[in-house]
């Protein structure tokens, strides 16, 4: 599939879908992380996360990346058949893995193992994509 | 942590519950959104039942999953998750009819199998 086969507008819809779903998971995991240290009850875990600015500022931008990506991906839908646009979601992992190892606020490590599935992930998605596969008409999906 | 039955069945059902998910989004999609125009049709095309039920099945998926962590590793989880990819491209090609080259059946194993080694810690 090229982009003369997909509206661009759907093209452009999967990609912020796929960035706003992967800035949803650092920025949660994030301020889960900026909440570490508070012991206690489910409650004062809670008040804290409230009252802390860090991160209830944090989360609450992560849920708002989220309810973005979610719109995108549904708007993104109705010009992409799923078998190819659900697959594309494989690249989000990637970046979460990028923006984890290199948004010194999660800080995780770089690892071999985790690299190499990198380039499997980019292997496929360029699989996924290959020429022969068109966009969806509304002839062949939908219709069961 | 040691995984049994009840845990890789919490599993299949967060794959059936985010699959079901994902192939009712489509539906809801081609039947409401796709002829929306403005935002006052998309605002309702997204409140048809199949994107509804497409929000309850995702939600209850992810309550499921937080129990499914809480009992297991994330790394020994996330591989049987990641084969969801499969199940979706299953309900893609046999109730959506969607036509699926070798390629992309192909491509698909490789990203679920890049995905399996991302969770690795």
């Amino acid at each position: 599939m090229r982009a003369t086969d997909t509206p661009r507008r759907a093209i452009m819809l999967l990609a912020c879908s796929v960035v706003l779903s992967a800035c949803a998971q650092l920025l949660m995991k994030a301020g889960m992380l900026a909440l570490h240290g508070t012991g206690g009850s489910l409650m004062q875990l809670l008040q804290a996360a409230i009252q802390d600015i860090a991160v209830s500022g944090l989360i609450g931008a992560g849920l708002l990346c989220y309810a973005l990506s979610m719109l995108a991906w549904l708007l993104a839908l109705t010009g992409y058949r799923l078998s190819i646009a659900y697959p594309m979601l494989g690249i989000s992992y990637v970046l979460v893995y990028l923006g984890a190892v290199f948004w010194d606020r999660i800080g995780e490590p770089f690892t071999l193992l985790r690299s190499a599935g990198i380039v499997l992930v980019l292997i496929g998605v360029v699989l996924v994509n290959h020429r022969d596969n068109g966009m969806n008409d509304s002839t062949d999906s939908g219709e069961s | 942590m040691e995984a049994g039955l009840i845990e890789y069945g919490l599993i299949a059902l967060v794959v059936a519950l985010t699959s079901s998910g994902q192939v009712l989004q489509k539906l809801g999609a081609d039947r409401g959104l796709k002829n929306a125009h403005g935002t006052a049709a998309i605002l309702r095309a997204l409140f048809r039942w199949e994107i509804i039920l497409s929000g309850v099945c995702l939600a209850s998926a992810v309550v499921i999953w937080l129990a499914v962590l809480y009992r297991m590793d994330v790394s020994k989880a996330f591989p049987f998750i990641s084969s969801g990819f499969i199940v979706v491209l299953l309900a893609a090609r046999f109730y959506l009819r969607e036509a699926i080259s070798w390629r992309r059946w192909i491509g698909v194993l490789f990203i679920v199998a890049g995905i399996s080694l991302l969770s690795q810690s």
